[in-house]
């Protein structure tokens, strides 16, 4: 059922099993799961938004400060309507890999408190969410002549070829409205941002939804989850410290710390062999698109940091003269070469000191605002050029071509970095307070019936876009608090 | 330093130099040279002769010594060099597959274990670098950059385009978003292929089912030159990484009607105004400029006014028009321009009789 909060007579105290705080695809995940899974629940669905995109003075409670040595923009990177951010995401997809969930200290990663194993159903149900077919990662099965458009790196014990694969991309709020409509125990208020909150103890009491219409309502529930995306979620559970609340996860330190977003460098030109396809192209299967990416064992080995790498064909980058790359003396296998720009995706350090905090100043709902610092630790840069380099050595050995490594200047890459709106680890989860905000089951430390979902959770963040494993995670977590 | 490297250092630097400025400018590409007279590296024929023959070594080795002065040494102490990073006899001369394969070996190993130089910023094996800067002491640069123009060749086939012409101040297919775009259904089209117009590049993306799209997205300057004013405008496509181009079409601004209705009064028209232009006015037997889906090469004729029912009169045949507010067009078979010769073209009114004469399309023989 859908209720529009601005113009509903009913306005009374709501109780419910279930109050979820955001209608993004973390939100309605979890709304739908629970909903089908324990038949006999009561469940709201919170959504600041409307139906449609919206206005310029909603999306002004979005706004903010940004500082740090990279500027990001609040408004632009996220949206505030039914489907959340959905509506405009690029439908990139991928899961973790292993390798993401382990501490890493060397490659500054803390690791999580699960291993992907204990996601791996969560991901296939991911796969059905997000409308994608095939969830094999690994390019074994695609069609012979797209292999052929490959690098063979079955004997390098450095690198190997991965896929993405894409959603259509599935925008949560069309896609599922109707359900989300029919549901007899689902009521979903629109324009009924969270405003307020109540505790007592452990527990959180009661939530006050409203929005710059003038209607108010009180929730009691027995449970909230929070679902408003990587930053919102932070603010809001920041408010709540502001407030006194006592429970560990909300006091602590880790709360709002280490926000980390992916971003790209360019480290150099290849020069390698003619039509490789290294960027999104159809398959048998939906489109895909092959990266390279170091392996589990090197990535151990080295320190480095998780990364992948594509290749985008530069006709006007430096080459090397004549038919030097096509020498057989040389090693190389005569076949005409191209060259190639490489495009590296990093999975960002752990930063303490990038952070979100809150101003002194109210938004139109009475919230306070919120500051966000964001710093990428500048090893990250050279953890792409050290993997950069051993590719060049790698394909060097192989016979393939050679690389052009250009020059690091980290200075002006920090300035030049823009991030790609995944709003990461503010509310990390972990095995203690002292290292994290929420617990494996994404409950906070010290309260007995708040979680958190989305991004905000992840304590380390490979370099696959996040919707993904938010979903799996969405779809985890409705298991668990059904059975809790 | 030997009097006779010292002489060559002299000339090979400045090769060096050359090389760099020759670089700094404009699209550079590699050209091979014969090589100059090669001093024997005392490595023997053969060898030498695989030496000579690698392509772009010489270049590589001007980088490399303009970049590591140290390396500026005597063939002689160079090939020793060599002989040794190989594990090669310290004499007597080397079979040329034997090199070759040593070479090979040398290389993969270095880049195995990391033994690399960097030049000019390329990752290089410390074996290729003694080896490039061996075969630039001994026989100079046989590849030399030069900012050469690009060839014009076939590269796509292309079976449709569109929009083919508007009328001055109308940019076409503005979508709303307030730039235009033109589209080419070609097949074989390499994927970082740019179309330009008037030699401009356009912003060009390959979609599926083989269409090129040019926007002038982000070029409001060079959208509002090019749809202001009545004229013709080339179409070229642009393969960078073979330094090859090609006429896709020509495109047409037509005078526009507040022109057209400034200049005649009444409208339609029942009589023919002046031909202002039309085009193409020639051809090679059997090659359709703009050519159409059919074979057939389009025809456009600028003129203000027309009687509705016009048709084209080209020679003995009747041809069907397409007539907008101020361009005329027709396609004319294939059959008729396969062979030289001469085609008359008129326009005319098919109740009345009318007739105006457009010109002679000329046919020439294939060369
Ligand atoms: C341009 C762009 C492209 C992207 N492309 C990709 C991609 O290709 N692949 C990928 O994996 N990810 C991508 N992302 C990221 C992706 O959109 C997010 O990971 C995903 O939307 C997160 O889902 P979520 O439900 O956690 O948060 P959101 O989608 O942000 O949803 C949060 C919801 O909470 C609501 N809300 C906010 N405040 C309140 C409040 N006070 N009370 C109640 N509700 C509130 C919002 O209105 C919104 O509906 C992209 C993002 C952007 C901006």
């Amino acid at each position: 059922m859908l209720t529009n909060l601005a113009d509903t007579t009913d306005t009374s105290e709501r109780r419910c099993d279930l109050l979820i705080l955001g209608a993004g695809p973390a939100g309605i995940t979890l709304a739908l799961e629970t909903a089908r899974a324990a038949p006999q629940w009561s469940i709201i669905l919170a959504e600041a938004g409307d139906l449609e995109p919206s206005s310029q003075a909603e999306l002004e409670l979005y706004d903010g400060q940004s500082t740090g040595t990279s500027k990001y923009s609040l408004t632009t990177t996220r949206l505030r309507y039914f489907g959340g951010t959905s509506g405009h995401w690029g439908g990139w997809c991928r899961p973790l890999d292993a390798i993401d969930f382990v501490a890493r200290p060397e490659a500054g990663s803390v690791g999580w408190p699960i291993d992907k194993a204990e996601l791996e159903e969560h991901y296939r149900a991911a796969h059905r969410w997000l409308e994608i077919a095939d969830d094999n990662y690994a390019p074994a099965r695609l069609e012979a002549q797209l292999q052929q458009q490959l690098i063979d790196f079955s004997g390098s014990r450095w690198f190997q070829n991965r896929l993405f694969h894409f959603s259509p991309p599935t925008r949560f709020g069309d896609r599922y409205r109707a359900d989300i409509q029919q549901s007899t125990q689902i009521e979903c208020l629109l324009n009924a941002a969270a405003i307020e909150y109540g505790y007592a103890g452990t527990r959180l009491t009661e939530v006050q939804l409203g929005g710059l219409h003038q209607q108010r309502i009180k929730v009691k529930p027995a449970r909230t989850v929070m679902a408003m995306g990587g930053i919102e979620n932070a603010r809001h559970l920041l408010l709540l410290q502001q407030l006194g609340w006592s429970a560990a996860g909300i006091q602590s330190d880790k709360l709002a710390h280490g926000f980390a977003d992916h971003f790209g460098l360019s480290p150099g030109v290849l020069q390698l062999p003619a039509d490789l396809v290294y960027q999104r192209t159809g398959s048998a299967t939906g489109p895909v698109m092959p990266i390279i990416t170091p392996t589990p064992e090197a990535l151990t080995e080295q320190g480095w940091q998780n990364a992948c790498a594509l290749l985008r064909i530069a006709p006007a980058a430096e080459r090397l003269p004549g038919s030097y790359s096509q020498q057989p003396a040389l090693g190389f296998s005569g076949a005409e070469t191209w060259t190639y720009d490489t495009q590296m995706i990093l999975e960002p350090r752990t930063n303490e000191s990038s952070r979100l905090e809150l101003t002194s100043q109210r938004d139109a709902l009475g919230l306070p605002g919120i500051r966000l610092c964001w710093e990428i630790d500048p090893r990250d840069f050279q953890s792409a050029q050290d993997i950069f380099i051993k590719l060049t050595h790698e394909l060097g050995r192989m016979g393939l071509g050679r690389g052009q490594v250009k020059p690091l200047h980290i200075k002006r890459r920090l300035q030049a970095a823009s991030g790609v709106a995944h709003h990461m680890g503010t509310a990390r989860m972990a095995t203690n307070a002292s290292k994290g905000v929420v617990d494996a089951n994404l409950k906070i430390f010290g309260t007995e019936n708040v979680y958190v979902a989305g991004s905000a959770v992840f304590p380390s963040f490979g370099y696959s876009n996040p919707t993904m494993t938010v979903v799996a995670l969405s779809h985890r977590l409705a298991e668990h608090l059904i059975q809790a | 330093m030997t009097g006779h490297s010292r002489r060559q250092f002299v000339r090979y630097s400045g090769g060096a130099i050359a090389v760099t400025a020759l670089l700094a400018g404009g699209w550079w590409q590699w050209t091979r040279r014969i090589p100059a007279a090669m001093t024997p590296t005392g490595l023997g024929a053969m060898a030498d002769q695989s030496i000579a023959d690698m392509d772009g070594a010489g270049a590589v080795g001007a980088w490399a010594i303009e970049q590591y002065p140290h390396y500026q040494l005597p063939v002689s102490e160079l090939a020793s060099a060599l002989r040794e990073h190989l594990q090669l006899p310290a004499e007597g001369p080397l079979k040329g597959a034997d090199f070759e394969a040593r070479l090979q070996q040398g290389i993969q190993t270095d880049f195995a274990r990391g033994q690399l130089i960097p030049v000019r910023d390329w990752q290089l094996s410390e074996t290729e670098v003694l080896l490039a800067v061996l075969r630039y002491q001994a026989a100079g640069i046989s590849t030399v950059a030069t900012t050469q123009a690009a060839t014009e060749q076939n590269i796509v086939e292309v079976t449709n385009w569109g929009p083919r012409s508007t009328t001055a101040g109308t940019p076409p297919n503005s979508f709303g978003e307030g730039f235009s775009a033109l589209w080419f259904d070609v097949e074989g089209a390499p994927r970082w292929a740019e179309i330009a117009i008037d030699g401009q590049r356009l912003h060009t993306s390959y979609r599926e089912n083989y269409v090129l799209v040019a926007s002038f997205q982000g070029q409001p300057e060079l959208q509002k030159k090019v749809f202001s004013e009545p004229g013709e405008h080339v179409i070229t496509l642009h393969d960078d990484m073979h330094n090859t181009w090609q006429t896709l079409a020509v495109f047409a601004v037509t005078e526009s009607s507040a022109a057209q209705s400034a200049d005649s009064d009444s409208a339609p028209a029942s009589e023919f105004c002046a031909v202002t232009n039309w085009g193409p006015r020639q051809t090679t037997a059997g090659v359709a400029q703009h050519e159409q889906s059919n074979g057939a090469m389009g025809v456009w004729i600028q003129i203000k006014c027309a009687p509705a029912d016009t048709q084209i009169q080209a020679g003995e045949r009747r041809l069907k028009a397409h007539i907008s507010p101020d361009v005329i067009t027709t396609a004319i078979p294939a059959e008729m321009f396969q062979q030289a010769g001469e085609i008359p073209l008129s326009l005319v009114s098919d109740s009345t009789g009318q007739q105006l004469s457009v010109g002679t399309l000329v046919i020439t023989a294939q060369q």
